[in-house]
């Protein structure tokens, strides 16, 4: 198990360095003067601007400005925004909380929606069950999320002026209550691709001949669904979830947008807007190395389940 | 990992009238591809014949009619500057299918090659490919995308460019795939002890095996790529106006979503229609090419 | 990852699993132990932000009022309070020596009294006893530091220019401070209202020499509390303040509400007390709200657009005329302006300022065969390509863009148009890097109206200030420039409307319109009316329940 996190980790930090040098240096290509940005649109004098780019280090050669960049990220410092004259850290400090509690609810709601509807689909197949699944998992494929978040508004806030229509509320339960759509949208496009995936591995489960040999000696019908296909399943199941990842993150960050939740996905895209590079930078980071950490968490979590990895020996 | 999608008449690089026949009925016989394809044949249609088939210039809005709901003039009603919906949306097609095929097609021109190459010639040179695929793979290309239009601005071209670079890998990994399998097969081996060269290796048996895994990626990534224009597109990042865009359209309205509702419907029914599409043919194509993975 | 692949990947694993299971025997307990797990992680994911420090648990009451805002603030320093979304923050937080009533007329507020002897001596004499939100006195030595402030370099004040015509600022008694001008000026009677007037503590400006506070301390009605970047402000009742009895309010928030509509909603649910920014087409169900009271009032404001007078093709006046009058401003204030403004008659002074030239000119006309007349006979005849720049966040502004481009081409200008955020639409302006045509908002620092004009159209305001089109008239600068010095009102006036009208004739911008400013209320508030001046005022002062 030790080996297996080492070695993981041999192959994604440097993966993680080789995507955050790239994004370093594509983005210092921006046309303009990076100082200008930084005075963020008020009026200045020349002097000012220089004494800006003495502070940012801006005026040294590019690799000079590589090497702090990589020496300051060592020590953990994402850079600060240009624009806001805040450091990164902060910036996203402020709004993790409430990512978090998005892409939790989120894929919650896509685990409870798509591991029933794909084992129920499985067992009946071919029922109307399946075939309605099958639908709603293509319609929820299809749809871009950032429409389905715009229908929800559309129905619930602004026609039956049910649900609070954007915004994240002032915290607590109020909050909860403005995530509910962001979170019912994000995760009913999660679930889309999940449940075919539950169904396809239960499907794969059913027709094992331990399955078989557990009905012929009697077991009833639910149990043997349940106890062993269920189990089996589980895998695959845990498997694609983590896969998930990935739209999770592009998910969470255009559903933020779109109802104005103020988390991390609003801070990536004000700043990709306006061109505030050091902050579309430090995010990319971050998102990385998130990324790097939930993968290596699914290796280990797969490691577990699996009695083959934990032991070795797997190819 | 072996791409696995090999059946009898997938291989063989000479087209004979039976494997083509049997593939036509197979696909004739898949409801989800032959909707799929009806939904992409209507798209090329709108496409071809926009001029034809739109009701009004996508360009000219008549200002007094701003935000018209839907009515005999104006099928799908009219946007704020009194532009009609339904020609901006047909014309939008040109945007989003074109970017998206252009997406799919620079991906392939650089994946095939490259995944083929990275198999045959194996060794170190196959071990950092894949790690560099492996890395890339794993992080949205949306995400990625970001960066670049931070860096280059946003327009439609930078859009395309840097999916087109991050899609590689999906093309790339099912082409190595088969490729690496073609290799340790008998008949190869047989090839290249009798002194064929490489290029007819590869030509006659590694490429038309490659055609059909291609072209099922191919159909899902074009619905991908159409996802992602249209969000990168709705940010503000991808096409500018006044170039009709499903995104642009779906991003306006949802300013006026209180008071003209019919822009943002009409530009995400689209969006879905489209993607969807898109993801029936890919899905059929898989069942009719891997009778395996059909028997679900 | 492609689902194909997901897919894929599955069947290996899954095929391996299934026949490690045949060998092996998994135990139940560490299936179940595995999905606890699993279940307790995303329940911890959700719950977690809960327990995280920040996340207040206080719903929403009578004692707290709650205004949204349109965009994030760009900050919270009064030096830096130039913009229509910060100001209403600032202005509770802290005050200046004087200030402005809802009229536009100025009275002391940190200072007791006021006295102006000459044209070039303004003795202010500050208010004893009134005491900055840390407990400390207020002084003159931190009137000079927060003056000094904005004239410092390390913090760039865009109204640092607003001192350039002062000899000196001392303590001429205790609790005195007297500035001496070097020219006499009409204006710099207004400076200390706004927030370049503004006091903090020496102590903390000296803490924060070279980068803007985060945490401002002022004499105001409010205190900073804090403020979560993209989400909200906070502030809390001073309840020191100088002025007995107010505020009426224990707390207030500032939300920061992006979308439009969501702001109307919100004052439709009661999730918001107080809106100032209002999408055109969503006035009139604002209007129908009976839970809200709107108040209108036309701005000392003017949104025009920028053409480039320095360079080909818009250094040609006959280009200007052409594209000037090939554009239906009738089509463009009904459907998309609406009630938000109002016609610019070849000013940027509207009518309810005095001193405006507008009962005197006539508007633009829209003639398309004049137009067409005007460019044949220009450096262009057969058309041109140019730029226009716009601001992306505004689906108006953008809408009027489009209009705008679509009319042009008639006449054969090509018209492309730049669409990128506003900070940075406004750090082009700036810079000079712009061409062709750039959208301009301008609303005047006092309620004069010279401020329409000097920093429009004297050749010396060209980028970095806000003389955008680089017009450039001899005449008009001696103008401008004597009307500022110009004590006398009735003189002032007309060197100011003589300018206006050689500016007219000239055509160096497209006029638009004057928009107005509009304020959102729930019914049953009084005490505060907005003014075309709302962005040096504190709207919540005096805002409390109407007594029946």
């Amino acid at each position: 198990m030790a080996r297996l996190i080492v070695t993981r980790l041999l192959t994604l930090v440097p993966m993680m360095f080789v995507i955050t040098s790239i994004v370093f240096f594509m983005v210092r290509f921006v046309p303009g003067d990076p100082a200008r940005i930084m005075v963020g649109g008020q009026r200045t004098t020349p002097a000012t601007l220089e004494a800006i780019r003495k502070q940012y280090n801006l005026d040294k050669p590019l690799l000079t400005q590589y090497g702090m960049w990589v020496e300051d990220l060592v020590h953990g410092d994402l850079g600060s925004s240009f624009r806001q004259r805040q450091d990164v850290r902060v910036l996203i400090a402020d709004r993790l909380g409430i990512t978090l509690q998005l892409a939790g609810m989120s894929f919650l709601i896509s685990l409870l929606i798509a591991v029933p509807l794909g084992i129920i689909a499985a067992v009946r197949r071919n029922s109307w069950v399946d075939i309605s699944a099958t639908v709603f998992s293509l319609i929820g494929a299809s749809s871009p999320v950032f429409f389905t978040s715009i229908l929800l508004i559309l129905v619930f806030s602004y026609k039956l002026n049910v649900m609070p229509a954007l915004g994240r509320g002032d915290g607590g339960l109020d909050t909860f209550k403005h995530l509910i759509m962001p979170a019912l949208a994000l995760g009913f496009s999660l679930a889309a691709i999940t449940t075919r995936i539950t169904r396809s591995s239960m499907v794969e489960a059913l027709t094992q001949d331990y399955i078989e040999t557990a009905r012929s000696k009697g077991l009833s019908s639910r149990s043997v669904v349940m106890k062993h296909a269920f189990r089996n399943a589980l895998i695959p199941i845990i498997t694609v979830a983590g896969l998930q990842f990935g739209y999770l993150l592009v998910g969470t960050v255009l559903v933020d947008y779109t109802f104005g939740l103020g988390g991390l996905g609003a801070l990536l895209v004000d700043s990709v807007q306006r061109r505030d590079y050091p902050v579309v930078q430090g995010m990319t980071i971050f998102v990385a190395g998130v990324f790097i950490v939930i993968n290596l968490g699914v290796d280990v979590l797969y490691g577990i389940i699996d009695p083959r990895v934990r032991f070795g020996g797997r190819g | 990992m072996a791409a696995e999608i090999l059946t009898p008449g997938a291989v063989a690089g000479a087209t004979t009238p039976s494997t083509w026949s049997m593939f036509l009925w197979r696909l004739r016989s898949n409801s989800k591809a032959m909707i799929g394809l009806g939904i992409v044949i209507f798209l090329l249609i709108l496409i071809v014949f926009a001029p034809l088939l739109a009701p009004k210039d996508p360009n000219f809005g008549v200002l007094p009619d701003t935000l018209a709901s839907p009515s005999r003039d104006y099928l799908l009603g009219a946007d704020k500057n009194g532009r009609d919906v339904l020609s901006r949306l047909i014309y939008g097609t040109r945007t989003a299918l074109g970017g998206a095929l252009m997406v799919v097609l620079i991906s392939e021109l650089i994946g095939v090659p490259l995944g083929i190459w990275a198999a045959y010639k194996g060794g170190w040179v196959d071990e950092v490919v894949t790690r560099i695929f492996d890395m890339l793979l794993a992080f949205p290309p949306l995400l990625l995308s970001f960066a670049v239009v931070a860096a280059f601005g946003p327009s439609l071209r930078n859009v395309v460019l840097s999916l087109g670079i991050l899609y590689v890998p999906f093309i790339a990994r099912v082409v190595r795939g088969v490729t690496l399998v073609q290799k340790e097969m008998v008949y190869t081996e047989a090839a290249r002890a009798m002194g064929y060269p490489q290029s007819r290796i590869i030509f006659r048996h590694i490429l038309p095996n490659c055609i059909s895994p291609v072209i099922v990626v191919s159909s899902l990534d074009l619905a991908y790529a159409l996802l992602d224009i249209a969000a990168l597109s709705y940010l503000g990042l991808g096409v500018q106006p006044p170039t009709p865009d499903w995104g642009n359209m779906l991003a306006e309205g949802q300013t006026v979503l209180l008071t003209a509702p019919h822009i943002a419907i009409a530009a995400g029914v689209m969006i879905l229609i489209a993607v969807l599409g898109f993801n029936l043919l890919g899905d059929g194509l898989r069942d009719v090419l891997d009778p395996r993975q059909a028997k679900r | 990852m492609t689902e194909n692949e997901a897919g894929q990947q599955f069947d290996a694993r899954m095929r391996e699993y299934l026949q490690g299971l045949r060998e092996q025997a998994m135990s139940r307990r560490g299936l179940f132990k595995l999905s606890a797990a699993a279940v307790g992680a995303t329940a911890l994911a959700g719950a977690v932000p809960y327990v995280m420090p920040g996340v207040s648990v206080l719903a929403q009451d009578d004692t707290t009022v709650t205004l949204g805002l349109e965009s994030d603030l760009r900050g919270v320093e009064p030096a830096l309070g130039y913009d229509f979304t910060a100001n209403p923050v600032i202005c509770n937080i802290t005050e200046g020596l004087m200030a402005l009533d809802k009229d536009s007329k100025i009275y002391p507020l940190l200072a007791e009294t006021f006295e102006n002897p000459d044209a070039q001596t303004f003795i202010y004499n500050l208010r004893a006893g009134v005491k900055f939100h840390d407990g400390t006195d207020v002084t003159v030595a931190d009137a000079i530091a927060s003056i000094e402030r904005v004239r410092s370099e390390a913090i760039a004040s865009p109204m640092a220019w607003m001192f350039d015509n002062v000899e000196s600022i001392a303590e001429t008694a205790p609790m005195q401070l007297t500035i001496k001008l070097k020219i006499p000026s009409a204006s710099f009677t207004y400076v200390m209202a706004t927030t370049a007037g503004h006091v903090m503590p020496k102590s903390l400006i000296d803490a924060n020499p070279d980068l803007p506070t985060q945490e401002p301390i002022g004499t105001g009605p409010y205190k900073f509390v804090k403020w979560e970047a993209g989400s909200q402000v906070e502030l809390e009742k001073n309840e020191a303040y100088w002025q007995t009895g107010k505020p009426y309010f224990q707390k207030a928030i500032f939300k920061i509400v992006p979308d439009g509509t969501t702001r109307v909603a919100g004052l439709k649910t009661g999730d918001l007390t107080i809106v100032r920014d209002i999408p055109a087409d969503q006035l009139e169900i604002v209007r129908g709200m009976a839970e809200i009271t709107l108040q209108e009032v036309i701005g000392f404001s003017s949104n025009q657009i920028f053409m480039v007078n320095n360079a080909a093709p818009f250094d040609d006046i006959n280009v200007r005329k052409a594209v000037s009058m090939a554009i239906n401003y009738d089509e463009i204030m009904t459907n998309l302006v609406k009630d938000t403004g109002v016609r610019s008659i070849s000013s940027t002074v509207p009518s309810t300022m005095p001193g405006s030239a507008e009962a005197e000119l006539t508007p633009v006309p829209y003639d398309v065969e004049a137009a067409k007349a005007a460019l044949a006979a220009s450096s262009q005849p057969n058309g041109f390509k140019t730029t226009l720049t716009v601001d992306s966040e505004s689906g108006q502004r953008v809408a009027e863009a489009q209009a705008i481009q679509q009319m042009l081409a008639v006449i054969g200008v090509e018209v492309e148009i730049n669409k990128i955020p506003q900070p940075d639409r406004i750090t082009a302006l700036q810079t000079g890097d712009y061409e062709g045509m750039i959208f301009h908002e301008w609303g005047a620092d006092f309620p004069d109206a010279n401020g329409m004009l000097l920093p429009l159209f004297h050749s010396r305001s060209v980028p970095p200030q806000n003389n955008g089109s680089f017009y450039n008239n001899p005449a008009v600068d001696a103008l401008l420039d004597g009307a500022d010095a110009e004590v006398d009102e009735t003189a002032r006036f007309a060197k100011l409307i003589e300018a206006q009208k050689l500016i007219a004739a000239d055509m160096p911008i497209i006029w638009l319109d004057h928009f107005k400013w509009f304020l959102a209320v729930k019914q049953g508030l009084g005490g505060y009316s907005i003014g075309p001046l709302f962005y040096w005022d504190s709207f919540l002062r005096d805002l409390a329940p109407v007594q029946a």
